[in-house]
């Protein structure tokens, strides 16, 4: 059994008043491991990955566990947590324009990160800060570092970002829609890279995109109202997944290698918002397999390498559905 | 067994003058043609003249040089009053709803102002029922205000409006880019089904290569200003032949885990794209293209027919196989 580096467990996230985004998640990452959380706006992902770092934003609270090794996550001091971000765990996020100084030439940036991070000196951070450029196929990085963010492309600046959050060493490595704002010919270049970089450091990848999953990660944990209903090997889960949802969510995403027959199939009816009160199972009103039973909420139940949430769980190959 | 085409462009052009930078061409010399009640798919990366082509259907931004027909009528040629005229035959739908409507009417308002504006002679209300149900709306969304739907929801109220008028043509400009890939499917077979029962022709830009094979009889890919391929969606997407086509096909996510093939690699290494006011000479594409040779740097290809009718704009169409050997 590998060591899992980060363990959520029962990880809640309220606005106040019982009004509840993230409905206990159960959430494992081992040492150098790539999981995917996805799942579709409102499910509580990206809430997820804020909670993790203490990056909530104002209103929001966390409570449960979260452990990244023997050191919990939730409810620590901001110094404390200051510390752990980027020391140990480093961050990337859709549009690194907004984590990125605009005024300040990405070199720079990168020099001041070592500076916090690390006891090189002054010298030693300027070579290191090219190194890191370079090593995350940054083209002319003596020309790149004296560049302004706004001078280099949606691309470009992605892989400054991927380069700082690696900057640290970090042991887990959380990435919130990396590649969604880019073309898919320069997100194939960044996945290529991030899977490349995290050979040895644990990767929580956020994303609404099984296409992305399928690309990345070593496991999928999939999101739905708030609770994580279904997680094992990634092969396994768009091969052959257990959950109702998960099989639904995947069979609506068009595939460019299959000749269009027919309409997309569609999940009916709508996705619980956020706060509303759910009882049973959260996917049991737009789910075609719901039984008497899913007035009970299920839990989600390990069984070897995956779990599922679900009180009927599908045993047969997505492939042998009709499309 | 060929329509009629109720669209064509021919020489379509758009250059921009960037102060101090020289001139950007947009659009570079496109010509398109989309048979009446038929879907073209316009497909390419950001910047790639996608957009503008649309607009420049559309008679929303002026054009440089070219000329565009809607049924006949010469579209950049018309005064005021015809073109205004004309507008109803076309529509756009955006990929953000916000931009178009008035975040300040209900949705009910939204979906009457064009019948209003060109003075709609019978029941509004009704009509606007109507319009409702076609796009799959319940009527009691009709006083709520655009900030109270989903985006789904919204874009259907965007294409209910789009539609008010019975216009033949809708320029549908990434009208599912912002949505959740269930609620993507919901309106991306919303579409198909008005086209199927109003006889619609669309021109559908978009960047999502999988959905295009779902909705357009005929896909057209562009890349930085000029169509490099143009072609039966099902002959373009199971035989590309220009390399341009056969990357951004493989780089394209897959529902499913794949072995990693020669071409998926090959994306990793081309690159991005060039800066559109320094276009490489010869073939745009010459830059970043795997199987260049001194030839595609110093002529550029003209999109030439094939033998198998498509169309496409490199100098070894006929061979060219990004990742073979």
């Amino acid at each position: 059994m590998t060591e899992q580096l980060l363990e959520a467990r029962d990880l809640r996230v309220d606005f106040g008043e019982g009004r509840e985004a993230v409905r206990g998640v159960d959430l494992t990452v081992a040492r150098g491991e790539t999981v995917a959380l996805v799942g579709e706006s409102g499910c509580g992902k990206s809430l997820t990955a804020l909670a993790l770092m203490d990056l909530l934003p104002p209103g929001a609270h966390a409570s449960g566990s979260a452990r990244l090794g023997d050191t919990e996550l939730i409810g620590r001091d901001e110094r404390t947590m200051r510390r752990i971000r980027g020391d140990r765990i480093g961050m990337i996020f859709q549009d690194p324009m907004s984590a990125l100084n605009p005024t300040t030439t990405v070199g720079t940036q990168i020099a001041e990160v070592l500076a916090i991070h690390t006891s090189m000196g002054r010298r030693e951070r300027r070579r290191r800060a090219l190194e890191l450029l370079d090593s995350v196929g940054i083209p002319d990085p003596a020309v790149r570092a004296k560049q302004m963010p706004h001078e280099l492309s949606g691309g470009m600046r992605q892989r400054v970002m991927i380069s700082i959050a690696l900057a640290g060493s970090p042991e887990l490595l959380i990435a919130d829609e990396p590649t969604t704002a880019l073309d898919v010919t320069v997100q194939a270049q960044v996945l290529a890279l991030l899977r490349e970089r995290t050979r040895d450091t644990a990767l929580l990848f956020i994303t609404h995109d099984m296409g992305v999953v399928a690309e990345i990660a070593d496991r999928v944990a999939v999101m739905y109202a708030g609770s994580v209903v279904e997680f094992g090997p990634v092969a396994k889960v768009l091969e052959a997944p257990e959950h109702p949802y998960t099989a639904a969510l995947l069979r609506s995403v068009p595939d460019p290698d299959r000749p269009a027959t027919g309409d997309l199939p569609t999940i009916p009816g709508q996705v619980p918002s956020v706060g509303e009160q759910i009882e049973g199972c959260p996917f049991q009103p737009r789910c075609a397999s719901a039984t008497d039973e899913c007035v009970i909420a299920p839990a989600l139940v390990t069984t070897g390498e995956s779990a599922v949430a679900c009180w009927n769980p599908r045993t047969d190959l997505l492939s042998e559905v009709a499309r | 067994m060929t329509g009629q085409d109720l669209v064509v462009a021919e020489g379509l052009t758009k250059r921009y003058d960037i102060r101090g930078r020289g001139t950007l061409t947009a659009v570079d010399d496109v010509d398109l043609r989309i048979e009446k009640g038929t879907t073209l798919a316009l497909v390419g990366e950001s910047g790639c003249g996608k957009s503008t082509t649309g607009r420049l259907l559309l008679a929303l931004e002026r054009l440089s040089a070219g000329k565009v027909t809607i049924d006949g009528a010469s579209v950049h040629d018309l005064g005021k009053r015809e073109l205004r005229a004309l507008r109803r035959k076309m529509q756009p739908v955006f990929q953000d709803p916000y931009d178009s409507i008035n975040g300040r009417m209900t949705v009910e308002q939204i979906i009457a102002e064009p019948l209003r504006v060109h003075r709609f002679p019978g029941d509004l209300a009704g009509k606007v029922g109507e319009l409702l149900d076609a796009v799959n709306l319940a009527s009691a969304l009709a006083r709520r205000f655009p900030h109270e739907l989903s985006g789904g929801q919204r874009q259907r109220v965007a294409i209910a409006r789009a539609i008010a008028l019975d216009p033949e043509f809708i320029v549908c400009d990434e009208p599912v880019s912002a949505l959740d890939v269930s609620v993507q499917a919901q309106v991306v077979n919303l579409l198909r089904g008005l086209q199927a029962e109003r006889g619609l022709t669309y021109l559908f830009i978009s960047h999502d290569l999988a959905l295009v094979r779902y909705l357009a009889q005929r896909t057209a890919v562009m890349y930085l200003g000029r169509i490099v391929e143009e072609g039966p969606t099902a002959q373009v997407f199971a035989d590309p032949r220009h390399p341009y086509t056969q990357l951004l096909l493989a780089a394209a996510p897959r529902p499913r885990v794949r072995a990693q093939d020669k071409v998926a690699a090959t994306v990793r290494s081309i690159g991005e794209l060039p800066s559109p006011l320094s276009k490489p000479s010869g073939c745009a594409f010459s830059s970043r293209c795997p199987l260049a040779t001194d030839r595609c740097h110093e002529e550029t290809p003209v999109l030439r027919v094939l033998e198998d009718g498509r169309a496409a704009a490199c100098h070894y169409a006929e061979t060219a196989q990004v990742g073979a050997a």
